[in-house]
């Protein structure tokens, strides 16, 4: 217990860091993932059913592999696959987006599903275009639906961060690699890091029933 | 009241393996009420949405002012601004207050200004009594409140035609009346009104024509009083005999 006190007083700033990265990681994840995400739902879910195969596909092989693969795969990859120099953290967090946006995109789908069809008869017999439907009227009702998932979204998302340590980038899990290969003391700062992961999920999810319990009372 | 704004051709619907209409063939007048009767599972609702679009016929035609409209589906929603439909369900817009429930579709699709288009449905919210409650949510309106909305809602776009199905199946009893109320003025003023209903003494008091739909076809049609005391198909006896 010394040891960890000690430990954190030395290098608080390190594990600082390292929940910064982890956060700014996840935020931009959820973000982007969430843009990506609910262009992959429009084409899920359109008229075209190659683009829905293509959709179908996209989701499930990125479900239905390890995270930790495609983020090697994204790695080595992705820096042939474009002519300019990638560093190592973009790539990980291209990867980490495009891997979200498969989660989110399902997310979105059922938020919309779940929006009852007479609202879209409703707004298609008053003449409104297909876009003006699904903007003005589905989307805003699906959101209460998408918010709390999405949240979730975010805090697996987080956990899911520490795998980029994996790659050297800039988070927690990381940080914890460097004060271990600094001062040997393994078990310690894990338990540092797993405090904060836990403490900020706990934080995380807390904040989430609070949004939830909002959504609904404004039904 | 000589000119013809709607017409069916053979119009066929089926949902998988069901035939739902078999062929429906109609000349809808301006100015027309036209009441729609018949068993459930006949295929009234799947014709009143085949009319606006909702559902796209399979085989058949439908004419709007003499043009043929399965020709004309990018625009879609312009057709549809022309055709105003209240459902059985309300489907108001629960996310906005009454006053933007009405003004959405004007102001959107008809770029009318906001003012304006407030104006107008002051105006129309006053026409059914739902001006105190211009600035609620919908879920603070009793069903019978919800329907008139969804009705001026669609007057907003001034439809051509309109269309009702089942506006009162939803409603308690006593909310009844005040829908029904609205329709009979609508109609008495000149609109083209089809609408579905299982009450039959409204149909019989406000339709210049009715319709009995039954197993996807129109297996009689005639004025009222016609349909109402002497049927003629054995189907429309049996039905009558058992909701009169
Ligand atoms: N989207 C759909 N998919 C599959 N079947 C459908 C669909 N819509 C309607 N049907 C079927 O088509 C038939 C006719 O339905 P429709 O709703 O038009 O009847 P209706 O005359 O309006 O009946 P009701 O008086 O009960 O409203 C029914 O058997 C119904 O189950
Ligand atoms: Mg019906």
């Amino acid at each position: 217990m010394e040891k960890i006190i000690r430990l954190w007083n030395m290098y608080y700033m390190t594990f600082w860091k390292g929940l910064g990265g982890t956060l700014w990681l996840s935020a931009l994840t959820v973000f982007f993932g969430t843009l990506l995400g609910m262009f992959v739902a429009l084409l899920h879910m359109g008229k075209s059913k190659i683009l829905r195969g293509v959709a179908d596909i996209y989701i499930e092989i990125l479900r239905g592999t390890p995270i930790l693969l495609q983020l090697y795969f994204f790695w080595i990859g992705l820096p042939k696959l474009v002519p300019f120099e990638l560093t190592d953290t973009q790539c990980i967090l291209t990867a980490l987006i495009v891997n979200a946006s498969a989660y989110i995109s399902e997310i979105i789908r059922a938020g919309i599903n779940a929006v009852d069809k007479g609202q879209w008869e409703a707004a298609r017999s008053i003449g409104l275009t297909e876009t003006n439907v699904m903007t003005r009227v589905i989307l805003p009702q699906a959101v209460k639906n998408i918010l709390p998932a999405l949240c979730n979204e975010f805090i697996s998302t987080v956990k899911g961060t520490s795998l980029a340590s994996v790659f050297f980038v800039g988070e927690l899990m990381t940080s914890q690699r460097t004060v271990q290969s600094a001062t040997f003391l393994a078990l310690e700062s894990l338990t540092i890091v797993g405090i904060i992961y836990f403490v900020l999920n706990f934080v995380l999810s807390k904040l989430l029933v609070l949004l939830e319990r909002r959504l609904t009372i404004s039904d | 009241m000589t000119d013809e704004i709607i017409r069916t051709e053979n119009l066929k619907k089926n949902f998988g393996k069901l035939e739902v209409l078999k062929g429906i063939d109609l000349s809808v007048m301006k100015g027309e009420v036209i009441s729609i009767i018949g068993p459930s599972g006949g295929g009234k609702s799947t014709f009143l949405r085949c009319l606006n679009l909702l559902e796209i016929p399979d085989e058949g035609k439908i004419y709007f002012e003499g043009t043929d409209i399965m020709t004309q589906q990018k625009n879609i929603s312009k057709y549809r601004q022309k055709i105003g439909m209240v459902f059985q369900n309300f489907n108001v817009f629960p996310n906005m207050t009454v006053l933007d429930n009405i003004t959405l579709a004007p102001t959107l699709e008809k770029k009318i200004a906001k003012k304006d288009a407030e104006e107008e449905a002051m105006s129309l919210l006053i026409r059914v009594g739902l001006e105190d409650k211009a600035k609620e949510y919908p879920r603070k309106l009793s069903g019978g409140q919800k329907q008139r909305l969804s009705i001026v809602r669609a007057l907003a776009m001034h439809p051509d035609v309109m269309l009702f199905d089942e506006p009162t199946s939803a409603l308690d009893p006593e909310m009844v009346k005040e829908v029904l109320n609205v329709i009979r003025d609508l109609a008495k003023s000149g609109m083209t009104t089809l609408v579905v209903t299982h009450e039959m003494a409204f149909a019989r008091e406000i339709s210049d024509r009715v319709l009995f739909i039954c197993n996807g076809i129109i297996t009689e049609e005639g004025n009222p009083e016609t349909i109402f005391t002497c049927p003629q198909a054995p189907e429309t006896i049996r039905f009558l005999s058992q909701v009169l």
